[in-house]
């Protein structure tokens, strides 16, 4: 890592920088919005989706190299634990790693939420 | 690490955007108006994080910051809207935050951060605050030194009639500032005057 940010973070930015493009430009050539591409490059992203990573791949025009260099950069942000709530027990470390590598439909993330919705109703009501 | 707060002079701050202006160019043409994103991520080396700051204490709108520890230009995404608003204002934050980047932070490495939570540092990250401190005003000074260099400006305007608001609007939106940056800008530079009823009036 370098000035502690991820190997994938610091490849997507220098591949950025080597196009010479911004971050509005690259926005607009993968069809992604510029500040998720802030946030890849600034590891506010656990883990990038397949679908982010093909947009990149396809915007960036990586060599065979660089491409495979990404890929295991992505992989590696797997392994790397989630720093989102430093209480998160496992079970909430993967199901966060799900929602963000894009693996939960969004109907699963409704039911989720109408799960949710009145345990957080009752929380809010003790204050 | 931070500065001591200091007093900069015109000219000094002047210096630092000439010298940062002096390689800039050295990679693209010498014309307005001025990238200040490839002078941030190109020249600084500065990551550009766009976050969702929260509002000041006082209720304003934060609209960015810099992060010396992280080497981070941030900008508020909850402020996409007024930028959208009000042309300029996003070019400014950036050009501003890189004024405190180059005018106020020393590099040392094993030094402690500036803030190590944005929200704990509005007077630094915050350029919307009514009565300033002295590095908010010099970053301001930057930006504006940065966005509208003297001898450019003076060439734009010898090509322009600035004697109408909407010629200055026209400028203004061709340089990515706003027209009061703009209006500050010219005035200092000795171009435009603001007569009694309001009215530009080219020098």
């Amino acid at each position: 890592m370098a000035n502690g940010l991820s190997a994938f973070a610091t490849r997507v930015r220098a591949l950025r920088k080597k196009r010479e493009m911004s971050l509005r430009e690259l926005g607009e050539a993968s069809g992604l919005d510029f500040t998720y591409l802030s946030k890849i490059e600034n590891d506010a992203v656990s883990v990038p989706s397949s679908d982010a990573l093909q947009r990149l791949r396809a915007a960036l025009n990586p060599t065979t190299s660089e491409w495979a260099e990404l890929v295991k950069a992505a992989e590696d942000l797997r392994e790397r634990p989630l720093e989102l709530k430093p209480q998160a027990s496992p079970e909430e470390q993967v199901l966060l790693r799900r929602i963000y590598s894009g693996a939960v439909t969004r109907e699963q993330v409704r039911r989720m939420l109408r799960i949710s919705g009145p345990a957080s109703r009752r929380a809010s009501a003790k204050r | 690490m931070l500065v001591p707060e200091r007093f900069l002079s015109d000219a000094y701050i002047e210096s630092r955007t000439a010298s940062l202006l002096r390689r800039y160019f050295d990679r693209h043409p010498r014309r307005l108006p001025i990238d200040v994103e490839r002078i941030a991520d190109d020249l600084l080396d500065l990551n550009i994080s766009w976050e969702s700051l929260p509002r000041t204490a006082d209720g304003a709108i934060t609209l960015g910051g810099y992060r010396p520890d992280r080497h981070q230009l941030v900008l508020n995404e909850f402020a996409l809207s007024h930028f959208a608003e009000f042309p300029g204002s996003e070019n400014f934050t950036k050009a501003h935050e890189i004024g405190h980047a180059v005018l106020h932070v020393r590099e040392e490495p094993a030094a402690s951060p500036l803030f190590g939570d944005i929200a704990a540092a509005p007077a630094i990250v915050c350029i919307s605050a009514e009565r300033k401190p002295q590095r908010e005003v010099q970053a301001d000074i930057f930006a504006s030194h940065l966005l509208m260099p003297g001898d450019l400006m003076r060439a734009e305007c010898a090509r322009r009639r600035l004697d109408h608001w909407p010629n200055l609007f026209d400028l203004a939106r061709d340089l990515g500032v706003s027209v009061t940056a703009l209006r500050i800008r010219l005035e200092r530079l000795g171009l435009v005057a603001i007569d009694a009823e309001g009215n530009p009036r080219s020098l």
